[in-house]
């Protein structure tokens, strides 16, 4: 399987550079590598230089209960590589990919509007899709979270 | 190559032709044999599972008590809320409900549009 | 000269993602642009948690107006990959004939955008009436002409008839000659050519850091279609190219466009002539194990993608939806920069976003503190007027 043999090499790349990754290939064409929050940035940049990518497809904020996750979806010419980055509730903070992939800029404020992640370095901090009077009702995505409008308040 | 002027023939070649709108209400379009309109439910096949309210995506299908025999829910269609997906026909057992051509739904009267 | 900053948009009624670009002038140029999307979120993505997956299914057909169907594409798609079933190949090949129909419609309805945002409105009439004819079509495959209600979890719902597959063939006929003669207008007609040549030039190297999509993408050059790259449903059975311009600009998009359509009418004929046997769904169960699944489509747009979470019940944990629009407008603000204030709307439309998110323009006149409201509508015709002032600008 073509996937199996780039997980070989990402693999040797990852350890030549001191990058601690799990893989998972789930199926023909799609590679998850879930890496450590400080890596992220060293890891995109090693797979993107090694497949010669380009292309940050996009990314989602999922709300796994106990912890969060960051996911990077990019492509290759016949792959689909996502980045799987695990963050723990008391302390959801991400390293800006936009430095390395400027197309980030857009989904890094949707993380922050969605699920509160806290994006460092980001250059443009303001809110992508929910009102600019939001204020602090939350963040809308997170499994905790209740319509205002559900608790007397307006939405 | 630009060309001024490109479209000229093609625009006499509609001077001949039949405006393409038609005069409704006095005028009608065809409709496709299989298109998906008002619903008929033939209440006398129902068994009031309430498979059909369990899969209505809008909350236009809502199960509510039946007066008559035989059992005791019956769904009740509010068309107003309807998308008209069919997901409901699909998901009966024994074929109750059907989806007609039927599209002029426009009525003075909300009850009209509730079909039991 | 003072720099003068008006906004267009939000309201914008059909996508998920409502733009507003905050356009800062000076004269005629664009010297700035910025977006603000969000005016009307739907929270699509948090109802969709609430909800189970044969409900999601009309809910993701939902998200979009005009692509409706490859939302429900990759809803299939990442549930069956998650379960673990696929569908027969008649029901691929017929999902895909639908895929591509959608496209055909799509792209005129693109083509008549275009023409009646560069005030050439015969082109628009033309092509929409052309367009009622991939409608009637679908209407008769599927039932209806906008949400199709066509996918479900494990193939299509309504099988493709003897009688209907001749009306396809035919309709394909008088199609293909029709784009024909839109390429060759596209070509040749002045209107279009000064309206559209040079203007939004987007390089290779922006597109490719600023992950453009679609046709906004091929239109520089570079040869990427998700049909080919990540070939869902029968794409990779049915022969076709990927349609490529090397001008970069609003022309090349119009060209690639229409080629386009042209490709996916010979790949719908191809389908028919081809169709397999056999059924055309499996059953799916209603309880969806614990997975995750990415799954991605060539929307008429460009790419969409769905990212689906499950956790073991009946509804589904997360879907992450990613619009094509979404990665096109970064792309947007770029080449409006520089552009001229008549050209705005050319540029914007050259995506294919939805129109409605360009009704309203405020103009906000710094020197003076005042601000007027203008109508996307006037904008339009000050357009058309300024090219007529002086056609060779």
């Amino acid at each position: 399987m073509a996937e199996e043999k780039t997980i070989q090499t990402l693999t040797q790349l990852f350890k030549s550079k001191g990058i601690t990754a799990e893989f998972t290939a789930p199926r023909e064409r799609r590679i998850f590598i879930t890496v450590e929050r400080e890596q992220l940035k060293t890891a995109i940049l090693t797979v993107f230089r090694e497949l010669d990518m380009w292309h940050l497809i996009s990314t989602s904020a999922v709300d796994a209960g106990d912890h969060f996750e960051a996911l990077y979806h990019t492509a290759s010419e016949n792959k689909t590589i996502t980045f799987k980055v695990i963050l723990s509730k008391e302390d959801p903070t991400l390293p800006t990919i936009t430095d390395i992939l400027p197309a980030a800029v857009l989904y890094e404020r949707e993380f922050h509007d969605v699920m509160g992640f806290i994006i460092e370095g980001h250059p443009d901090m303001r809110p992508l899709i929910l009102p600019e009077n939001w204020g602090d009702k939350g963040y809308p995505l997170r499994k905790d979270w209740v319509d205002p409008r559900k608790k007397g308040g307006d939405a | 190559m630009a060309r001024p002027g490109y479209m000229i023939p093609e625009l006499l070649g509609r001077l001949g032709k039949k405006p393409v709108t038609v005069l409704y209400p006095y005028e009608k379009l065809p409709t496709a044999p299989g298109l998906r309109g008002k619903i008929k439910f033939h209440t006398d096949k129902c068994i009031g599972c309430g498979m059909c309210a369990r899969d209505c995506p809008s909350g236009a299908c809502v199960m509510v008590e039946f007066k008559g025999e035989g059992r005791k829910k019956s769904p009740e269609f509010n068309l107003d809320r309807c998308t008209f997906c069919e997901q409901c026909a699909e998901s009966c057992p024994k074929d109750a409900i059907e989806l007609t051509g039927e599209y002029e739904l426009a009525h003075f009267k909300k009850n009209e549009l509730i079909i039991r | 000269m003072a720099e003068i900053t008006f906004p267009i948009g939000p309201i914008h009624p059909a996508l998920k993602e409502p733009e507003r670009f905050m356009i800062t002038v000076e004269g005629e140029t664009v010297v700035n642009a910025d977006i603000r999307i969000g005016h009307i979120h739907r929270g699509i993505e948090k109802l969709v948690e609430s909800r189970t997956y044969i409900q999601n299914l009309y809910l993701t057909e939902r998200i979009c107006g005009i692509c409706s169907f490859t939302h429900t594409t990759n809803f299939c798609q990442a549930t069956e990959d998650i379960l673990g079933i696929a569908p027969p190949p008649r029901g691929l090949y017929l999902r895909t004939i639908v895929n591509e129909l959608e496209r055909i419609h799509s792209h005129l309805l693109w083509v008549g955008v275009a023409g009646h945002e560069m005030g050439f409105d015969t082109l628009f009439m033309y092509s929409w009436d052309d367009r009622e004819v991939v409608q009637d079509i679908l209407e008769l495959m599927t039932g209806n002409r906008v949400n199709y209600a066509y996918n479900t979890i494990g193939g299509v719902r309504r099988d493709l008839n003897q009688s209907v597959s001749d009306k396809l063939l035919k309709g394909m006929d008088f199609l293909e000659t029709r784009m024909k003669a839109y390429v060759d207008i596209g070509l040749n007609e002045t209107t279009i050519l000064k309206r559209t040549q040079g203007i939004g030039i987007l390089k290779q190297p922006e597109a490719r850091k600023y992950s453009a999509v679609g046709p906004r993408l091929r239109a520089c050059g570079i040869a990427y279609d998700v049909r080919k790259a990540d070939p869902h449903a029968a794409y990779g059975e049915i022969p076709f190219d990927v349609i490529t311009a090397e001008t970069s600009d609003v022309h090349g998009q119009y060209v690639v466009r229409a080629l386009e359509t042209i490709e996916s009418i010979k790949m719908v004929r191809y389908m028919v002539k081809n169709l397999p046997a056999g059924d055309i769904r499996v059953k799916a169960p209603r309880k969806v194990p614990p997975g995750e699944a990415i799954s991605r489509t060539e929307a008429p747009r460009g790419e969409d993608i769905h990212y689906l979470r499950s956790n073991g019940t009946d509804k589904p944990d997360r879907l992450r939806v990613r619009t094509p629009t979404m990665a096109n407008i970064l792309n947007v603000a770029h080449t409006l920069k520089g552009a001229q204030i008549a050209d705005v709307p050319m540029i914007v439309a050259g995506i294919d976003p939805c129109m409605g998110c360009m009704d309203r323009v405020l103009i906000i006149d710094n020197d003076k503190e005042t601000s007027n409201m203008v109508d996307m509508e006037e904008l339009r015709k000050y357009a058309i007027e300024w090219y007529k002032e002086a056609p060779n600008r």
